[in-house]
Formats: C-alpha cells, sequence, structure tokens
C-alpha cells in the first residue's frame, strides 16, 4: 500500500501498520513514484567529473606510491559504481520507514565514535577505525546521523500532539511551576544542543578538526531552520561575532598566544597570510603549491590530464587539493562550470526539500544539502588559501570509500524524497 | 494556525539558509577561484615555473652484471657531482669576485678548465650548474674543505620605502659581510655537491668485448651494457625542495622525496672460470700466431649457453678509450707521421670495442665440411659405406677445383673423407643433392639469418653480399659452398651450427644472460633454452659426431685430442672473403662425443707463418675444452694405454723405513732419492697419491728441518712422451701429461714451469702434447 497522503488536511500523519504481514510491512518500506530527474542528473554529471578528474590528478601519485596509474583511481571507482547503484536502491526506500531508524542510527554514531576513540588511544591519527584493508572514519557516520537525528527529533517536537501526548500536558503545565514549564518549553532545544555537543565533543577529542566544523555547521544551520525558540537574530549575532574574531585573529594572529596556544599553532595561521612567502616547507607546502597550481590554469586551462603540479609536487593531488589541479587542467571557465554546478545541485535539493511531503523529509534533504554546500565552500576555500589548511575533502572529487558511499546514500535520500513530494511537479 | 504560522517561518528559514550558502558561501569560493587564477593567476604561476621549487633528481646506481655463479664483472658505485648555484652567486653584488676566488680554489682540485666556473655561472637563472661529474671521495674531500671555508659578500638590499623611479644607488643599499664576521657566508652557499654514480669492472679487461662499456652519461655503449641497456638503468629518485629566499643559508628542506630505484642484474651464462681458461690460451695463441685478432667462444650445446666468449685482444672497460694490446700500441707509436699516427689509433681503439666472435664475418671453410657431411647423410645421397676416389682435383664446368692435397687422397669412406677434409668429396655430395636440398640444410644451419644472440651488433647475413641467395645458387656456387668458400658467417653461427650435431640435431638459440635480477634477487626475465629447429635427425647428428671424433683422432684435428675427454672437432681454413686479403684458421670440436657437454670455437683472425687451423686453431681449443671438462667435472674416458699412464701414482712411503721405502718405488718403477739423515721417512715429494709418470722421482726426507733440495727445470719442448719423461727425471722432477700424448709421434708444445726455473726436487711439472704432422687442411683449392 502507497504511503503517500493525499496533499492537504492531515500533512504529517503517520500510517496505520497495525495488522499488517511481514510481506506487508517489508513491503511498506518502500515506495513508487518518479523521483527527480535533474537532480540525478547533476549528481550523475558530478560523480563522472569527480572520477574523472580524480583519476587524472592521482595518476602519478598513484604510479610512483601505489604501484599503477590506475591503482587508486580503480580502487574509488569499485566504490562508486555500487554506491551509485546502492543510491537508486535507497531512492526507493520508504522515509517514513527511515524516520524510525533516526535512534538506532544515532546511538551507532556515537557508539563508533566512542570506540574509534578507545581503539585509537596513544595514536597520533585517531580519527580511523580499521577493518582489514577497509578504512573508514566514524566522522563521516556521525554527520549523517546528526542530520537524521535533528530531522527526526524537529519533526517529533513539532507534531500538534506534542505537548498532550508527554506526561505534561497542557492543563498541568498551567497547574505547575516556572521551572517545570521553562523545562517543558525549552526541551526540544536542550535535546538538540545536548545532541551537538556530544557527537562534536567525541569528534573533537578525536583531533578531527575539518568534521568538527562541518558539524557544528550543519548542526547550527539545521537549529536555524528547524528549532522553535531561539530568535534569529542569536545566529546572527553568533555569525557576526565569528567573523569578527577570524578577522582581529588572522590580522594579527600574536593575540592567539594571549589566549594560551602555541607559537606553532600561530606560525600556521601566518603561514596562511602569506602563502608563497619564506619557507615554503612543511606547513606552506601544500597551499603554495595548490595556489601555484591553480595559478597556472589561466582561463582554459592546460588541457585534462596536463597538470604539471600533480607530478609530485602538490602532495597527494587527489585528496583535499583535487580543486586546485582541476583548476589548473580545465582552467578559471571549467572550475567555475563546475562550482556552478554544485550551486545548482544545492538549489535543487532545497527546492525539493521545499515540495517534500513533511517536515521530516525536508529537514533531512536540507540538512544533507547543507553538509554538501559547507564541505564544497569550505575546501575550495582551502584550495584558494581564503581558510587555513584543515583537510576538508570536496564531494564528488576527492579520494575516499566512506566518503563517496555515504555521499551517494544521501543523494539516495534526496531522490527518495523527491519521489514522496507533496506534489507530483516541482 | 500556530501550526501554519511554525510551517511558514520554517520555509523562510530555510530560504534565508540557502541564500546564505549560495551568496555568501559559493560567491566567496567563486571570488576566490577568480582571485587565485585571475588577479594573482600570474605571479603564481611566474613562481611555478620559477627555481623557487628545486626538483632534483637523484641518480639510481645502474644494475650490476655478474657471472654464472655470481662474481661481479660490472657495478656502479657512488661518488659526486659539484655543481655551482649562479643564482645564488648573481644575487650578490661582488659576484666577479666570488666567481674568482671559486675558480682560483677549483680549477686545481677538479682538473677543469680555467673558464668553466665563470662560464657556468653565467647561467643567471638556473640554480644547478654542473661543474664537474664522477668526483671521487678523495677529491671531494678537498672540495668540501675549500666549500667551509667564508667569503666576503656584498649583497644588494632593496630600501624600504623607495620610490620605483628612483635612481639605481637610491633604491638599494650594500649590505656587507665581511669573510671574518660572525654569520659570513661560506662558500658552500654558492657550490654543492649531489650523487652521481660511476661504472667499475673489477676483472678489468675480462669479458670485456661481451660486457662492453657505459658512456660518460651512464647509459650503455656496447656489448650487454648497451643491449640490456633499459634493464641496468635504474628509476632516478626525485627530490622537491623548498628553497628559503631571504634565509642566507640553503636552508632546504625534503618535502617531497622520492628513493632512486637500483637498476636490474644480470646474471649471465658465462662462467669466470670458462672464460679465464678461454682469454688466457687464446690471448696466447694470439701471441704465438702473430694474428691480428683471435676469437673464441664456448657454448653449452644442449641450452646454447655461452659459458666463454673472447675477442682478443680485449681491452678495459673502465678505460675504454685507451688502447690495451701493447703490440699494438707499439706498433702505432712506431709510425712517424703525426696525423696517420692519431688515425691509425683512432682506428684501433674503435677496433678493440668489436666483438669479432658474433661481428666478424669469415668463410667457414673446411669446418662448414660437416654441414654438408651432416644434410647428404640425411638425404641418403650418401652413407657411412660410399666411398670416393680423390685424385686431388675435380672439374666444375669450365673450372677445376682442387683439394687442398694435390695428390689427391685416393679412395677413402665418408668418414675419411671429413678426416682428410677432401674437397672434391663434399663437392660430389653437395652436387648430389643439388641446390634445392643443399639450400635447405644450409638455411636450417642458420648460415641465412642472426642467431638471435642477446648482443648487440650481430652480423647479418645478406643474401648477394655475404651468402648466395637460393636463386643464385648454381653448380659453381654450390660446389664452392660444399666446402664452406664463397660465403661468410660468423664465428656464433659456425659454433651454433657445430652444437646443433652435437645435440642430435637440434639448433638452439645462443644466449649471454640467464636471468635478469632485481635489487632483492627475485627473478624478472629469464633467457630460457630455445630450439630453433630440428635440423638433422638425431641418428645423423651422432653419426656425423661419431666421424668428427675420427677427425681429432686421427685426422686434421690431432692437435685437439685431449686424453679421455673424446674431442669432436673439424679444422678450418680459409681466405678472408671481404677483406681481400689474410686468413682466417679455425677450429671447432665438442666433448665428450659420446654425449657432448660443451662446444668451443677458435678462430685465429690474420695469422702470420703457421696459417692452419690444425696447427694454430686446435692446440688452445684442446687446452680451453680439456680445461672446462675438468671444471664441470665430466668424467674422463681414458684409453687402456692412457689409463696406464695415468695410473701411475706416488705410493705411499711415509713411515717407511729407508730400504722399504726405496723397495716399494722401485717396484712401482720410481727412483728414491733420500735427504736428512734420519732412519725412517717423514714425509714425501710429490705426495702418496699424486699422478707422477712412471720412471719419475720421489723425494723422501728423514727429518723435517731439512731445506729442499732445488734444482733446475730443463728444457722439455720439443721432445717425446719418454724423452721428456726421462730429462724430468734425470734433473729430479716429475711430469704430468696433458694434450695428445697416447701417441709416440707427439711432441711437447709447453711446459707448465719455465725452463731454468728453481724448483724442489721432485716437483711435477704439467707437459703439454701436440702434434705437428698431418694436421693441415687449406681450402684454396679453387683455381
Amino acid at each position: 500500500m502507497s504511503t503517500r497522503v493525499i496533499a492537504g488536511r492531515n500533512r504529517y500523519a503517520i500510517p496505520e501498520e497495525k495488522g499488517k504481514n511481514i510481506w506487508e510491512q517489508i513491503k511498506s518500506a518502500f515506495t513508487t513514484g518518479g523521483f527527480d530527474v535533474p537532480f540525478l542528473v547533476m549528481v550523475t554529471l558530478l560523480t563522472v567529473i569527480g572520477l574523472l578528474m580524480m583519476y587524472s590528478a592521482s595518476y602519478e601519485y598513484s604510479r610512483v606510491h601505489n604501484g599503477g596509474p590506475a591503482a587508486i583511481f580503480l580502487k574509488q571507482l569499485y566504490i562508486a559504481v555500487p554506491s551509485y547503484a546502492l543510491m537508486i536502491v535507497i531512492s526507493k526506500v520508504n522515509l517514513d520507514f527511515v524516520k524510525k531508524c533516526a535512534n538506532i542510527v544515532l546511538l551507532v554514531a556515537v557508539g563508533l565514535l566512542v570506540l574509534c576513540y578507545v581503539l585509537n588511544i596513544g595514536k597520533d591519527i585517531k580519527r580511523h577505525i580499521d577493518i582489514g584493508p577497509i578504512q573508514f572514519q566514524p566522522s563521516d557516520i556521525a554527520k549523517f546521523a546528526l542530520i537524521l537525528y535533528f530531522a527526526y527529533a524537529m519533526d517529533k517536537y513539532q507534531k500538534p500532539g506534542y505537548l498532550n501526548a508527554s506526561k505534561h500536558g497542557t492543563a498541568f503545565l498551567q497547574e505547575t511551576n516556572k521551572w517545570e514549564r521553562f523545562m517543558v518549553r525549552w526541551r526540544p532545544t536542550l535535546v538538540y544542543c545536548g545532541v551537538l555537543v556530544l557527537i562534536d565533543g567525541l569528534v573533537v577529542i578525536e583531533s578531527h578538526l575539518s568534521a568538527t566544523i562541518i558539524i557544528l555547521g550543519i548542526g547550527a544551520m539545521m537549529m536555524f531552520i528547524g528549532e522553535q525558540r531561539i530568535p534569529g537574530w542569536v545566529y546572527f549575532l553568533g555569525i557576526a561575532v565569528a567573523v569578527v574574531v577570524i578577522v582581529v585573529v588572522i590580522s594579527n594572529p600574536d593575540i592567539l598566544l594571549k589566549f594560551g596556544l602555541k607559537q606553532y599553532q600561530v606560525d600556521r595561521i601566518t603561514a596562511f597570510k602569506n602563502p608563497l612567502e619564506g619557507d615554503l616547507s612543511g606547513d606552506k607546502w601544500q597551499t603554495a603549491n595548490s595556489l601555484m597550481a591553480i595559478g597556472s590554469g589561466g582561463l582554459f586551462g592546460r588541457g585534462l590530464g596536463k597538470s604539471v603540479q600533480k607530478l609530485l609536487y602538490l602532495p597527494e593531488p587527489q585528496n583535499d587539493f583535487i580543486f586546485a589541479i582541476v583548476c589548473e587542467e580545465l582552467g578559471f571557465v571549467g572550475a567555475m562550470l563546475i562550482l556552478l554546478l554544485f550551486a545548482a545541485l544545492v538549489f535543487r535539493g532545497f527546492l525539493i526539500a521545499l515540495h517534500s511531503k513533511d517536515r521530516f523529509a525536508a529537514l533531512l534533504t536540507m540538512g544533507i544539502m547543507i553538509q554538501l554546500a559547507l564541505q564544497t565552500i569550505l575546501n575550495i576555500g582551502v584550495v584558494t588559501a581564503l581558510l587555513p589548511n584543515t583537510g576538508i575533502l570536496l564531494p564528488f572529487f576527492s579520494q575516499g570509500g566512506t566518503a563517496i558511499a555515504m555521499l551517494l546514500g544521501e543523494m539516495g535520500l534526496v531522490l527518495a524524497v523527491s519521489r514522496q513530494a507533496r506534489e507530483v511537479k516541482l | 494556525m500556530r501550526r501554519h504560522t511554525t510551517g511558514d517561518r520554517m520555509m523562510m528559514r530555510a530560504v534565508i539558509a540557502l541564500g546564505v550558502l549560495l551568496i555568501v558561501g559559493f560567491t566567496s569560493g567563486a571570488i576566490g577561484i577568480a582571485r587565485a587564477m585571475i588577479v594573482r593567476g600570474e605571479t603564481y604561476r611566474e613562481k611555478a615555473e620559477q627555481g623557487q621549487l628545486r626538483d632534483v633528481e637523484e641518480p639510481a646506481p645502474r644494475g650490476e652484471i655478474v657471472d654464472s655463479s655470481g662474481n661481479v664483472i660490472a657495478s656502479s658505485t657512488d661518488v659526486k657531482r659539484v655543481y655551482i648555484n649562479p643564482k645564488k652567486v648573481n644575487d650578490y653584488e661582488n659576484k666577479d669576485e666570488i666567481i674568482r676566488l671559486i675558480s682560483e680554489a677549483l680549477v686545481p682540485i677538479l682538473g677543469i678548465a680555467e673558464d668553466k666556473v665563470a662560464k657556468q655561472a653565467s647561467y643567471k637563472n638556473y640554480s644547478d650548474m654542473t661543474l664537474k661529474g664522477k668526483v671521487d671521495e678523495i677529491t671531494m674531500e678537498k672540495v668540501n674543505a675549500f666549500l667551509d671555508t667564508t667569503v666576503t659578500t656584498k649583497m644588494k638590499v632593496l630600501v624600504k620605502g623607495a620610490d620605483d623611479d628612483a635612481p639605481e644607488e637610491e633604491k638599494y643599499r650594500i649590505v656587507t659581510v665581511d669573510k671574518d664576521a660572525k654569520d659570513a657566508a661560506k662558500f658552500s652557499l654558492f657550490v654543492g655537491s649531489s650523487r652521481d654514480t660511476i661504472r667499475y669492472y673489477p676483472l678489468g679487461t675480462f669479458a670485456a668485448n661481451v660486457i662492453g662499456f657505459t658512456g660518460s652519461d651512464d647509459t650503455g655503449r656496447t656489448g650487454l651494457e648497451l643491449y640490456y641497456n633499459k634493464q641496468l638503468t635504474g628509476t632516478p629518485g626525485r627530490t622537491l625542495v623548498a628553497k628559503n629566499a631571504t634565509d642566507s643559508n640553503i636552508a632546504s628542506e625534503y618535502a617531497t622525496h622520492t628513493a632512486p630505484i637500483k637498476g636490474s642484474t644480470l646474471k649471465l651464462t658465462i662462467d669466470q672460470e670458462v672464460q679465464r681458461f678461454l682469454e688466457n690460451s687464446l690471448e696466447q695463441a694470439r701471441i704465438d700466431a702473430k694474428a691480428k685478432a683471435a676469437y673464441g667462444i664456448v657454448m653449452d650445446v644442449n641450452t646454447g649457453a655461452i659459458l666463454g666468449m673472447a675477442a682478443q685482444a680485449s681491452y678495459d672497460p673502465a678505460h675504454y678509450q685507451e688502447l690495451a694490446d701493447s703490440i699494438k700500441l707499439a706498433e702505432i707509436e712506431a709510425i712517424t707521421d703525426e696525423t696517420e699516427r692519431k688515425k691509425a689509433l683512432n682506428e684501433a681503439i674503435l677496433a678493440q670495442w668489436r666483438n669479432g666472435a658474433i661481428d666478424l664475418t669469415y668463410e667457414p671453410g673446411s669446418v662448414f665440411k660437416i654441414v654438408t657431411v651432416a644434410a647428404g647423410l640425411e638425404e641418403g645421397v650418401v652413407n657411412l659405406n660410399t666411398s670416393y676416389t680423390c685424385t686431388g682435383a675435380i672439374q666444375v664446368e669450365n673450372r677445376t677445383m682442387h683439394c687442398h692435397n694435390r695428390n689427391g687422397h685416393g679412395t677413402e669412406d665418408l668418414t675419411h673423407g671429413l678426416m682428410n677434409s677432401c674437397n672434391p668429396f663434399m663437392i660430389t655430395i653437395a652436387q648430389k643433392l643439388g641446390v634445392h636440398k643443399f639450400y635447405k640444410y644450409f638455411d636450417g644451419f642458420g648460415f641465412t639469418e642472426k642467431t638471435g644472440i642477446d648482443l648487440p651488433g650481430e652480423a647479418e647475413p645478406k643474401p648477394g653480399i655475404s651468402i648466395h641467395a637460393e636463386k643464385d645458387m648454381k653448380v659453381v656456387e654450390l660446389s664452392s659452398c660444399a666446402f664452406g668458400q664463397s660465403f661468410e658467417a660468423s664465428p656464433i653461427q659456425v659454433i651454433s651450427a657445430v652444437s646443433a650435431i652435437a645435440n642430435g640435431g637440434k639448433l638452439m638459440r645462443p644466449y649471454v644472460v640467464a636471468q635478469v635480477l632485481d635489487e632483492n634477487g627475485a627473478v624478472i626475465e629469464e633467457n630460457k633454452p630455445t630450439v630453433r629447429r630440428q635440423v638433422v635427425s638425431e641418428d645423423t647428428a651422432d653419426k656425423v659426431a661419431a666421424m668428427m671424433e675420427q677427425v681429432v683422432q686421427a685426422g686434421t684435428g690431432k692437435n685437439a685430442y685431449v686424453a679421455g675427454a673424446r674431442v669432436a672437432g673439424k679444422t678450418g681454413t680459409s681466405q678472408k672473403l671481404s677483406a681481400g686479403s689474410g686468413y682466417v684458421a679455425s677450429f671447432s670440436c665438442f666433448a665428450p662425443a659420446d654425449n657432448p657437454q660443451v662446444a668451443v670455437l677458435i678462430a685465429i683472425d690474420d695469422p702470420k707463418g703457421q696459417i692452419n687451423g690444425g696447427q694454430i686453431a686446435a692446440p688452445p681449443a684442446a687446452e680451453i675444452i680439456e680445461q672446462v671438462l675438468q671444471h664441470r667435472n665430466v668424467p674422463m674416458q681414458y684409453t687402456a694405454e692412457e689409463e696406464k699412464q695415468l695410473a701411475a701414482k706416488a705410493p705411499t712411503v711415509t713411515g717407511l723405513t729407508i730400504a722399504a721405502a726405496k723397495e716399494l718405488l722401485t717396484k712401482a718403477d720410481y727412483t728414491a732419492r733420500v735427504v736428512g739423515s734420519g732412519e725412517t721417512i717423514l714425509r714425501q715429494f710429490p705426495k702418496a697419491g699424486t699422478t707422477v709418470a712412471t720412471g719419475g722421482v720421489v723425494v723422501l726426507y728423514t727429518s723435517n728441518d731439512n731445506t729442499e733440495p732445488m734444482v733446475k727445470v730443463p728444457n722439455l719442448v720439443g721432445m717425446t712422451v719418454s724423452q721428456a719423461n726421462a730429462a724430468a727425471a734425470a734433473a729430479g722432477l716429475n711430469v704430468s701429461f696433458s694434450g695428445n700424448f697416447a701417441s709416440s709421434t707427439k711432441i711437447t708444445s709447453k711446459q707448465s714451469i719455465e725452463t731454468g726455473a728453481e724448483v724442489p726436487a721432485g716437483t711435477v711439472i704439467t707437459v703439454h702434447f701436440v702434434s705437428t704432422s698431418g694436421v693441415t687442411d687449406s681450402t684454396l683449392g679453387e683455381d
């Protein structure tokens, strides 16, 4: 039975499921209906271009370090192809089923983060879990878990019956004291903040700066959209303070010494300020070579596969700094087109969200698109030396099995949302 | 109502979030890209292209070449390359002075040209210009000592806030750092060194014409160094160095580094011992025959593996531009005309690099007769009982072709035809075969193609030039080809054909490299024995092999007879077709005839005096094959007569009384000579069990402190077996025999210890026997 809800009065109804046999229950976990074709086309384009550029960027590095020019590319391809198929399968999943998984996924993510921390005690790099040859970052799962849980919670607490259904009924509320009333009113906000602090805290102790920033960004933006109590100006005040702090720190990094930071940490920021001056070895090496690659691109680039900087100048060109190679090979025009493609995908994703069948679907989609947008923007910011080097991957482009699998899975969920849209046409 | 407001509120906030992402986020991304690509693009591009970052290649050591048991023949070792950094030098106001100081110090140390430093320093935009490569450690110590000294520098520094249009003097100020100052620059700021490799050949001239040599660029120029250059060349390491522009010391840090990978090792089929036997005998033969050159190949007949290959006079690959042949050098130095002398020297140097064993072509002569016989037997036009009467000449169309024995060999069977190296018999066989069938075997034994040996420069047979094409082969050409004349072949082709007879009719591809090994000794490439084709049946091959054994036992190859070795061979003497004059004396053989193991070919190019293969090529071949068989532990099969000679061993007499020892020795046909005043024999010389010819002397020592009585070695050359034995015994010495000592007509040609040398009494002298009669076979029979 289709769970498609007729537009109108009962938009957020949960379908009746009692009394069904197992087969019908399984069937109800999937859905039918057409998905958003433009979104799929853009995802496919980015996946193909991303793989192609990854092959080009990794060619020399792979030849020297991995025993063959195609070794890194093939490894990525073998994950990307099944992931793409999985995306299509996921696009058929019933969102109500997904919603039910939110709590479990959150628990699993937190469990993995703790496990990761415990397993890596005493090691320098604490962000991976190794299962045989496979290495994955629990923070990738944590990002998705946060999005899913926020969408679920923000939907649950918004339901008209939330106050009544809770043991603190409306009538009870009126009779009880101020403190209890405050607690009931702010309970959702406290839950969001609590979950965000828990997850981000676990990522912070893994010394994973880029994931910390991304998770904080996703959490803040989703709360801005779906949280009820905090007024809008608080967010903008927060942004304003952050901007001022960043500007002050960047213009005068020595100020950080007064706040207990070490000299080498200050040096990193100084390094980022003048990427091509002074001693280029060490921290500056990657950024300097990235800029030289980008600068060598010109308007139309050197041509696909003709990057010079990838020839062992730029370390691991297939990772964080792959966009520099894109710029060098495809030029300003090519780089702009790719950036535009990312922007269009985010735009389309939001459009799908705004036309989705319920609050959960909308928030889930927006969360996913926020993550994609933040990663893209921060990555390009680092590559072009607008931001200090933090190690953020470029979605669809950078090498990384977990990343591409998670990303395509998430794209599958967006497609699922588009299948179960409130209106057939967007 | 409230529900709707919250829904709308979310929508509104979603749109704001999207706006922030797109407008603030993506737009700043776009601005970042535009800034880096358009606004600052030019600067970044320049930086990328400039030498801000230095890409240094670290040469990889070239792979080694080792013999079949792993002895190193060629290897590479690390040295240094000294370079100047012109960019750095040109930063300084007093650059001319700096260059002068460097030049004054380094020219005598490195032995470079006076203006080299100034010239290299003039390439302002480069940071690495070579002053000298392949600098050894000792020289480098002197260079480093100089580089550690300080220098006064004057640097131009931009005055802060100076106008762009201001004149030079106002815009810059000169900062002088005196060489005694604490922060004075060292010369190492301007001159540095990096790794370089040099090739060396620990065994000197050993197999040089096979190994080849490398040029100054570390790539192979001839021989295996050239043929396997790709495998021997390693993968250079790379270091990308970030250079610090402000610090006065070259403080560089490795940012990216890939280690150089050493080239692969070539493991040869050449056996160091076999090669030594070959080179020693061949060089002696060349000198004895006053020949221009001598070539020799030792081949494993069952696999085609080359065990030894030499072209004498050889050269030292480490000093390939020096003429190694002292005789030739003396000749050249005798030339009075300066230009003529230089020309001759150059030609001689070029010639010494050649490997005549594969690139010389000569008429194989009588050696080829085994092919004619094999073809005749295989096709059934002759059999072992076929007889022929040689009258000393045969009429072919309108010309008379002579046998080398103008009086004729009379009536002979096929075996004797080959033993006598009879030309008319061979002509008759070829004519019976006809051109087509004859050519089938000419082609089959590999005379129309390269052997495919893994060495560069193998001579290629060219129809119409070095060989007859089948269509051009008429009865006259056929007849002359029958005894190995009127076409040319290379030594490697000839020994391959001979080995095919030894190997049951299977023609093998000869090869020099057994395996190509990586750094850890794992096999990357392997040359496996390759059968090119079955040329004749095993039965035919065995028959021809048996006939060839007769050639050595009683025919023209007598001088290659080695007691117990069962050598089968064929002599050859021929004129050089292309050179116009001169002879090539050759001998090809293999042993043991019943189960052939190794084949040896000796070719002596342009001998003076004796020119016959049986006279000058067979004796060294015998020496070599005897040593090779012993080295390879091939069991000897002696005749009864030889057995008797060899069975004579000194008996054990130590511990006996003098009388008892004397009695025992007399019984065994030895003479005893007592030294000392003791009663019993404490030690004996030669030791018990040593092979000593009967009639020899055994010295008996009765006390340990006696000095050994010394005796003079007599001249034994020119004597028969019994004469040599007697002469040695008279002098208080012993002899042991090698070569053809079965027949009483043989005379000694060599003795292992020179005449007149002082040796302890009882010393065993090895005497080598050769024959002088019945070993000529000049095939120059055509009128």
